[in-house]
Formats: C-alpha cells, structure tokens, sequence
C-alpha cells in the first residue's frame, strides 16, 4: 500500500518533470512550438523513408561479401597471415600499455575481449581468423600481464610502439623466399591507416622545424619557411599528390619510388606546413620571460627551445594539432584519386563490378562509417590527452 | 695568455659571424639541391623529347569539354585551361554563397533554444565533420545524382525539376549590356555604402547607407529594364521525353559538386558563426536588455558587430578550404581547373608546365579570396582614433 503510493507519487514527479523538461526545451515560446511542429513532421518523413530504405531496399550482404577487400584491398589471401601477426602484435603493445597504466579495469576489458573472440569464433570456425583472432585476444592478456609487472618507461614504450611498426611494415612487404608481396598490393582501410600513420609521424616533426625557422630571427631562414608554408597553404592537397606522383620520379630518375611512397611524402609535405603553422601560433604563446628566464640559467639556444619553449607550445597546440591530423586521416581519402586503392579506392572498384552495381549507397555509407569511426576515436583520445597534460 | 684568448674569438664562435654563416649555408644547401632536381627534371624532359617552353598552348587540343564556355576540339589548349579556370571560378563562387547561406542557418539553429532544432543541427555537424568530403562528393553523385528519376518522372518543386540530367532552373535571358548595366549599378551601390560608411564613426549611419543603396539599387534596375524591356524574357524550364528544355541546366557533376561543397562547408561555417556569437560575453546581452532593447535589437545593435569580428577571420579560412576543395571536382568528371589541366598534361606530355600553370592559377584564386577576406575584415574591426 505504502509502497505502491510512493511508487505513484514517484511516478506523477516523473511525469511533472517530463512535462516541464517538455515545456521548457521543445514549447516555451509560440515560434518554438511552430518549429518544433514543423520539425517533429520533416524528421517522421525522413526518419521513415531512411529506416523502409536501410531494412527493406538495401543489400547489405554487399558488406560482408567485400569486407576482405574493404579491410585490406587485394592484399594476397595466402599472405593474409602477415597482416594477422601485426594483428597479434598491435594486441600485443596495446595490453602492454594497458597494464602499465595499471588503469583499465580488467572485468571491462574481459567482457569486450571475450565478446569478440566468440564473434570471430563463430564467424570464422576453420578459417585464418578463426586461428589468429583468439592468439590475438590472448596477447592482449599477455602484454597487460607484462605490462603490469615490468613497468617500462616512457621512451622505452616509444621504442616498442616505433619498432612494432617498423617491423609490421616490412613483415607486410617483405621476400621471406617465396617472394614478397608488392605494395602496389596493400589497400583498403590497411592502406589508409598505414599512410595517416606514416604522415602524422613524418609531417609532425617536419612542421615543427619549420615552425622553429619561421619564427627564426635570421631573416633567409625566417624567409624560406614563410615561402614554402604560404605556397604549400595556397593550394589544394590534390594537386601536391599529383605533383608527387609525377615529379618524384623526374626528381629522382636513378631511384624506384613506389606510388604509396610517394602519396606519403606529399600529404607530409603538404600537412608540415599546416602543422607548422599551428606550432608557430603555440611558440608565439610562450611568453618571452620564459627564454629570458632560462638564458639566465645558462642554458645554450638548443637547450632553451628544447628543454623549455617546446615543451610549452607544444602541449598549448594539442587541441589544434590533433584537430589537423583528423583532417589529414580523411584527406588520405584523396589518394584514390591519383590511383591507389585505398579505402576510398576500394569502394570505387567494389561498385564497379557488375555483380554488385548499383549499391553506391550501401558501399559508401559504410566507409563513411569506418571513416567517422576513427575521426572520433581521434577526437576522444585528444580529449583524454587535453585532459591529462592540464598542469593547472 | 688569457688576454690573448679572449680577444680573438674563434669564427666559429662569435655571435657576428655564426648566423650569416648559418644562412649561408642553409640557403647554399636549398639552391644546391634545387637546381640539382631542376637539372634531374629537364634531363628527363630531354629524353622525352620535350621542350622547356610554353608554346604548345597554341596547339589544338582536340577534345572536347563537357560544360562551361563554349569549347570546339579546333580551340587551343590555352582555351582549354580557360575554360577550367571558369568552371573552378564558378564552382568557387555558388559554392561560398550558397554555403554561407546553410551555415547561417545552421549555426542559428545550433543556437537555438529549441532542443530538436538544436539537436537536428549538431547530428548533422557532426556527421558532415567526421567524414571526408571525397566521400560525401562521390555519394552525392552516384548515390544521390545519378539515382534520381529520369527526366520524365523528374521530381517537380515548382519550376524546378530534379533528374538524372542534373538540375534545372528558371533563367532570365537579357543581352550582355543587360547583365553589364546590372553590375555598374552594383559596383556604384558598393561605392556609396563605403562612401557613407567612411564618413561615420561608429556604424551610425547604417540606415541612411542602406536607404541609399536600395535606392540606387532600384534606381539602375529601372534603367536596366527600361532600355532592355523588349530583349528580356524569362525561360522556364520545360520537360521533354529525354531532355530538359529551355531554364538553365546544371550538369549532374555541378549539381553533385555543389552539393557537396555547400552541405560540407556550410557545417563548418555553422560551427565558426556559433562560435563567434558564444564568444560574445554574455553580460552584453543582458546589458542590452536592461537598456530596454528588444530581443532582435539587442542582435543587431550590439552582438553582432561584436561576433563579426571574431567571425570574419576564421570564415575567410572556411572559404580558402572551398577554393581549393574544388579541384576534387575531378573525382566526377567535372571539367574543373585540375581536372582539365590532368587532361592537357596528359594528351600533350608537357604535365610539367601545365602543374606550374596550376600552381599559379590556384594561388592566384587563393590570394584573391584572402585579399577580399582582408578587406571585409578591415571593414568591420574596431576602428579607433
């Protein structure tokens, strides 16, 4: 009895509180009850004619039956065990990180893990994935156990992630006697993050050095930095990437430079300069007392920028930064342009074949997903990273 | 000893002589290693039997051009690059408008009290943001474009028809000296606003500028109609079996583009506007009010000169980004200032030559939205004495 009238009364709040959250956000004015109207009509339409469209008319076996190819492009099915040992091995690093953090709880980390070794399980039974998925699953266990107990430092942990990828890189292209597997091979959504990955790392530093010189008070340096940010900065990436793909090869006539190499070194050349226009603003923050200050003490040019003006201005530009290399991950979609079959490339070749004509929507909504899916990752993991370098 | 050691400071240490030596050497290094690739490139231009001119701009270039002005297979490669020039011009342009326009209203709605509108304008933000704009290009023409009804069953909004052949418009057609009165009469409008504006202070006289404009505005569109009233004539566009006739046509790869460029730029445009307007503190709002102002005039009064100043700088950069996202026109086969300039390279073998003609081109258009970003700029920051 008692209960059951508190459970009213409890009920009848409730029912208050919707009504004003209701009143307060959707009808609190006349023109807002018009445009609430009105929306609340045009979203049912669209809302209605999406979701007849994504359950009734589209094909999504389109999806699974390509997703080899949207994973890797038309990397050889007898070398896919090079891609699933990087696999292994990026499990691996990353338990190894967990655990030295000590952070991550495991019961969460359990549930994911064994959720998506059963799915692979099911899924793959006999197949490659069915045989490395659970390895890869175990060596995240391995590596947070490792982790936990060996406790490495800092640069040690970059040497590992450095040497990871460095080794993954030539595991995927290297002659291990039956012939290796050439990249005009690699593609798919291992060819996009292989190429952000190798920009951001070689575009980052680039542009810090140039933010350096065009803050330099020698005024040929200062100038040359300035001429090659504003040219960079004054056209489209597009052209850069076939500039790349069609200069290099004059630049260098004695060299072989592969089509993926060179998209790599245009989206890092055309994204220094960007980067460096972000540090620069980051170098400019750092007060000047700072420089004054550690003059001072004695320190030496080389030492002052390293040891103090950096460090500052650069964890003011993390926001910035990771804002531009966001925008480099979905400007590599540019390379299918000059002909690689990145994810973006993939997704041209799978709609062009007749089995499978017609599905644009299907195809292109899905890569747009994988697309924003990292773009968001990015965008969180430098919330998380704001948040710990605060020292204020 | 120590004397002696302290008067002569090795050179390279002394402080006089270290940078000039340093920029000695840094350029020394640059000219090297460029004139070493220069050498590299026109050493592989020899074996391939090419010049280092640009006379094979005369030349023929024996394709045709889908859309833009006029273009026979008789007219030169120059033309040819004209012709791209126009295009990426006109993209360019309906681009920034019609985006401008999206944004504004999406970031309004972004600002919204309403929790649906707010939320409608944040979904599609987000969306827009979190994926690359290729993407959303090449969904719009094969996913969206292509699969629209065919012109006999196009889909009808008023005069406007949408189908596979792309978009078709009312046109209003008038001889040139029509369009050129049209624009004088612009140009003169601008003149007398910044005349007005240049004699005032504080923005004071913003309705007698705005009078004088629409007046002179009316004025000229008078004399325009006037003189032209018997060549003017308004085209509907009307549907054939196959074809749209009459109005004015936008290729299925323009109508794509421009979709694209609006629905991507105008998010990024939404969110620099809300920013702007967020930035204005809020105790001018509540200052204005307790002035009395109305709601509106709080608005127009005294945020948002103050947000304009915050917006204009970044929005010069939304616009820059549209310049050169154009050239990703390429990707659909519209005949855009890359893509064409691909095309010349390819069919001639002087890619060479043509790329720095595009690097000019593209710098050229940048510079000059930059350079009418700075002027509006200048025109709206606070002006002190």
């Amino acid at each position: 009895m008692t209960s059951s009238g508190t459970a009213n009364r409890l009920m009848r709040s409730n029912r208050r509180a919707a009504v004003a959250w209701l009143h307060s956000h959707l009808f609190n004015s006349h023109i807002n009850t018009v445009l609430t109207l009105v929306t609340v009509t045009g979203l049912f339409f669209v809302l209605r004619s999406l979701l007849l469209w994504a359950f009734t008319e589209a094909q999504w076996s389109v999806v699974p039956a390509n997703f080899r190819l949207l994973m890797v492009g038309t990397y050889p099915i007898g070398e896919m065990w090079r891609i699933w040992l990087g696999v292994v091995g990026f499990s691996l690093v990353t338990g190894f990180q967990w655990g030295r953090a000590r952070r991550t709880r495991l019961w969460v980390l359990t549930t994911f893990v064994v959720a998506a070794a059963v799915a692979l399980l099911i899924i793959h039974t006999g197949t490659i994935a069915g045989t490395f998925g659970p390895i890869a699953v175990a060596a995240i266990y391995l590596g947070y156990l490792v982790g936990w107990f060996a406790r490495p430092s800092n640069v040690l942990l970059v040497l590992i992630w450095a040497s990871f990828f460095l080794g993954f890189i030539i595991l995927l292209g290297a002659d291990l006697g039956a012939g290796g597997v050439s990249s005009t091979l690699w593609g798919g959504l291992l060819l996009t993050l292989l190429i952000s990955i190798v920009a951001i790392l070689a575009s980052f530093p680039l542009g810090i050095v140039l933010a350096i010189m065009r803050t330099s008070k020698l005024p040929i340096v200062s100038m040359l930095a300035t001429i090659y940010i504003e040219l960079i900065r004054g056209v489209p990436l597009l052209v850069v990437l076939f500039i790349a793909q069609l200069f290099v090869p004059l630049f260098f006539p004695s060299f072989f430079v592969p089509k993926i190499l060179r998209a790599m070194i245009g989206i890092s050349l055309f994204q220094a300069a960007y980067i460096a226009e972000n540090v620069r603003g980051g170098l400019q923050a750092v007060g000047k007392g700072q420089t004054e200050a550690a003059r001072g003490l004695g320190l030496n040019s080389f030492q002052t920028l390293w040891l103090i003006v950096l460090p500052q201005a650069l964890r003011v530009v993390i926001p910035a930064n990771v804002g531009q290399f966001i925008q480099l991950f979905k400007e590599t979609s540019l390379v299918s342009v000059v002909g690689l079959t990145d994810l973006l490339g993939i997704g041209n070749v799978i709609v062009a074949n007749p089995n499978w004509s017609g599905l644009y929507k299907e195809i292109f909504l899905t890569i747009a997903l994988i697309y924003g899916f990292f773009s968001y990752a990015m965008s969180s993991a430098s919330y998380a990273l704001e948040r710990r370098l605060k020292t204020d | 000893m120590s004397k002696h050691s302290t008067d002569k400071i090795p050179f390279y240490r002394n402080a006089k002589i270290l940078p000039a030596l340093t920029q000695a050497a840094v350029l020394l290094a640059i000219v090297a290693g460029g004139l070493l690739l220069l050498w590299n490139v026109k050493r592989g231009m020899e074996a391939q039997d090419l010049d280092t001119s640009f006379h094979f701009l005369g030349r023929p270039a024996g394709f045709r051009i889908s859309e833009g002005l006029p273009f026979s297979p008789e007219d030169s490669y120059l033309k040819a690059f004209g012709v791209g020039l126009y295009n990426t011009f006109r993209a360019t342009v309906f681009g920034i408008l019609l985006a401008t326009v999206l944004g504004v209203i999406a970031g309004t709605a972004r600002l919204s009290s309403n929790w649906l509108v707010n939320r409608i304008a944040f979904t599609y933000i987000e969306i827009i943001r979190n994926t690359p704009l290729l993407v959303q290009l090449v969904f719009w023409y094969f996913a969206v474009v292509l699969q629209l009804p065919n012109v006999r069953d196009a889909i009808t909004i008023g005069p406007i028809f949408f189908s596979q052949r792309g978009l078709a418009i009312p046109a209003l057609r008038a001889p040139i000296l029509f369009w050129g009165t049209c624009l004088l009469g612009l140009i003169a409008s601008f003149l007398i606003w910044l005349w007005v504006k240049r004699r005032s202070v504080e923005g004071e006289r913003t309705r007698l500028a705005l009078w004088l404009v629409a007046a002179n505005l009316a004025l000229f569109g008078l004399i325009a109609y006037l003189i032209f009233r018997t060549s003017l004539s308004i085209s509907l566009p009307e549907l054939g079996t196959f074809r749209v006739t009459g109005g004015s046509t936008l290729s299925p790869e323009f109508t794509a583009l421009l979709a694209a460029l609006i629905f991507y730029f105008g998010a990024f445009i939404a969110e620099v506007i809300r920013g702007g307007i967020m930035a204005v503190p809020k105790g001018q709002w509540e200052a204005g009010q307790a002035l009395g102002l109305h709601y509106l005039e709080v608005l127009r009064i005294i945020i948002l000169p103050q947000a304009l100043r915050i917006i204009i700088p970044p929005l010069g950069n939304v616009y820059l980004n549209l310049t050169k996202a154009s050239s990703l026109a390429v990707a659909i086969g519209f005949p855009d200032l890359f893509g064409l300039s691909v095309t010349i390279g390819s069919q001639s073998g002087y890619s060479v030559q043509v790329m720095l003609m595009v690097l000019a081109s593209y710098l050229l258009l940048t510079l000059t939205v930059a350079g009418l970003m700075i002027l509006l700029n200048r025109n709206v920051q606070v002006k002190t004495r």
